[in-house]
């Protein structure tokens, strides 16, 4: 018996007639709407056209609910400055605590980069949350360490260039640290 | 089986054959005619082009093995979360909920996290049973049901502490999304193994191409390779814009940027210092970094040269643990990599390394 085209289009001839017409197409939508969305969400980030904000703005509830809002700049524009946040907790007892945030000291390692991204976001935080920030800082730092007063300050650390190294430089040289105080907190203790 | 051995284009080309002869049944095609025929190849083509790629039932083996990797990733970094969980997760954190919650309203973002709403008398507890499930999720073992409840747990860690993120968690989560949305647990799994053990599927059923999308199959399936196809794209689409963002960078074009990464303080794991001597090397270290991200989406498509970029996927990513001490991120990039490794090479690899046959499918 002959096959017309006909048959053979209505025939699950290919693998994926396994799979009926309709749910293939909806398959296919949603492949194109997920896939266009994560091409998307990296084209928002600064600087950007409203254009790119627009035909974002169709994906963004969709990628934010599942995590996948990401815009992959790793090491973008190009590896700048450290932000670091410099300590001092003042205990009932009178005796204090100087430290610095991210303490190379932490281990794993993963845990020392969750510390230092949190310093890092003082850089990109809203400025209308910024002073509730550092209160929660210091309000951590304060349980931490047992303490009633907490001293914070914002320290750019710059990294030297090759020229400077090859003077003998150090990366920790004192020079490489700008402070910028952030406040003193006291604990509230209600 | 027959599916699997039918060669895909000859049906599609023949199916096609009549339509173009209907087209040109006129003595010499008018321009609208040509230009109605070439709509119609292009249609023809990609839409088979479209099937082909998207629609092939493959092995879920490299699934498995990426649900293995990519489970025991998560296991360890939400493990290390409790080791300061206190100041992540308590009431006094570093970032308190209520202020996290202000941040996300503030960026108009629709979120959610199981920790905006658990009392935090509970919150160990139930970071422990988090921890439960990913163990589960990682040996594979009610993987239907533990893979949608690792994503819940990766969204809601990561919405609870946005401002202590980094590359890792966007790579964990996006896997976990995938691994959720495919058969993971088909291949690689204590799933898998106790079928096998309960023999509730055998060599044959093991071999066939399973039915439409293939839900719990443990041969090939559709399921599996949408699974797979989507790692690849979103791998590509990280370093596509991991490398134009960076051509924003002036360090980047004049070859110094990855002296900024060598010579931070807070990243550096290995002096790299002696290279202030040989500024050539630094460039060729930034151009070729540049180079390979934003020509991975094309190279790693083509077969001659996939194992040529997986290669320096690793080298780089390597050399980032290595260098700035960010293994766990190094690592889940070259996870990600195992997606664009053939699922007969990983059973192979599998099989030889650990003679385990029955976890090995």
């Amino acid at each position: 018996m002959d096959i017309t085209p006909q048959d053979a289009d209505r025939q699950p001839c290919q693998p994926w007639d396994a799979i009926p017409r309709w749910p293939r197409r909806l398959i296919t939508i949603w492949l194109l709407y997920h896939v266009i969305g994560i091409i998307a969400a990296p084209l928002v980030v600064p600087p950007t056209s409203s254009l790119m904000r627009s035909v974002s703005s169709v994906f963004r509830p969709y990628l934010q609910t599942f995590y996948l809002n990401h815009g992959f700049h790793f090491f973008a524009p190009e590896p700048g400055d450290s932000t670091l946040v410099a300590f001092m907790v003042e205990r009932e007892d009178g005796t204090s605590i100087r430290g610095i945030m991210p303490n190379r000291k932490i281990w794993p390692r993963l845990l020392y980069h969750r510390h230092f991204m949190l310093t890092e976001s003082l850089s990109y935080i809203p400025d209308e949350l910024s002073e509730a920030w550092h209160e929660s800082y210091a309000r951590c730092l304060a349980r931490k360490y047992d303490g009633r007063k907490v001293r914070l300050t914002h320290v750019r650390h710059f990294f030297p260039s090759p020229n400077m190294v090859l003077d003998g430089v150090p990366l920790d040289h004192p020079d490489s640290y700008e402070a910028t105080a952030l406040g003193v907190y006291e604990r509230d203790t209600d | 089986m027959e599916h699997q051995n039918a060669p895909p284009a000859v049906l599609t080309h023949e199916a096609a054959e009549p339509a173009r002869q209907v087209t040109s049944v006129s003595e010499r095609p008018s321009p609208r005619g040509l230009l109605r025929q070439y709509g119609w190849d292009l249609q023809q083509s990609a839409a088979g082009n479209w099937n082909r790629f998207w629609f092939t039932p493959t092995d879920p083996a490299t699934l498995g093995l990426i649900r293995v990797l990519a489970g025991t990733m998560l296991l360890y970094t939400h493990w290390v979360w409790g080791l300061d969980f206190a100041s992540f997760f308590g009431p006094e954190s570093w970032v308190t909920s209520d202020l996290v919650q202000q941040y996300q309203s503030l960026l108009n973002a629709h979120v959610f996290s199981f920790w905006y709403v658990v009392p935090p008398s509970y919150a160990y507890a139930v970071h422990l049973l988090c921890l439960g499930i990913l163990g589960l999720f990682a040996v594979g073992l009610f993987t239907r049901v533990t893979s949608l409840l690792a994503l819940v747990i990766v969204i809601s860690y990561a919405n609870r502490v946005p401002t202590a993120l980094f590359g890792l968690d966007q790579i964990n989560g996006l896997l976990t999304f995938y691994l959720a949305l495919g058969p993971s647990g088909a291949a690689c799994s204590a799933d898998s193994w106790l079928r096998r053990r309960l023999g509730t599927t055998d060599e044959a059923a093991l071999s066939t191409v399973a039915p439409g999308l293939g839900f719990d199959a443990t041969g090939p399936s559709i399921h599996a390779n949408i699974a797979i196809r989507l790692i690849q794209i979103h791998m590509c689409v990280i370093y596509f814009f991991a490398g134009v963002s960076k051509l924003q960078g002036v360090a980047w074009w004049n070859g110094m940027a990855m002296w900024g990464a060598f010579a931070n303080l807070e990243y550096q794991t290995l002096d790299m210092l002696w290279l202030a001597n040989f500024p050539i090397l630094i460039h060729v270290l930034t151009h070729f970094t540049i180079f390979w991200e934003v020509t991975y989406p094309v190279f790693v498509w083509v077969p001659v040269l996939r194992p040529l970029v997986l290669f320096f996927a690793v080298l780089l990513h390597a050399g980032i643990g290595l260098c700035m001490g960010m293994w766990t991120f190094a690592l889940i990039m070259i996870v990600g990599n195992v997606a664009f490794v053939p699922p007969h090479l990983v059973r192979r690899v599998l099989a030889r390394r650990h003679r385990v046959k029955s976890f090995d499918r």
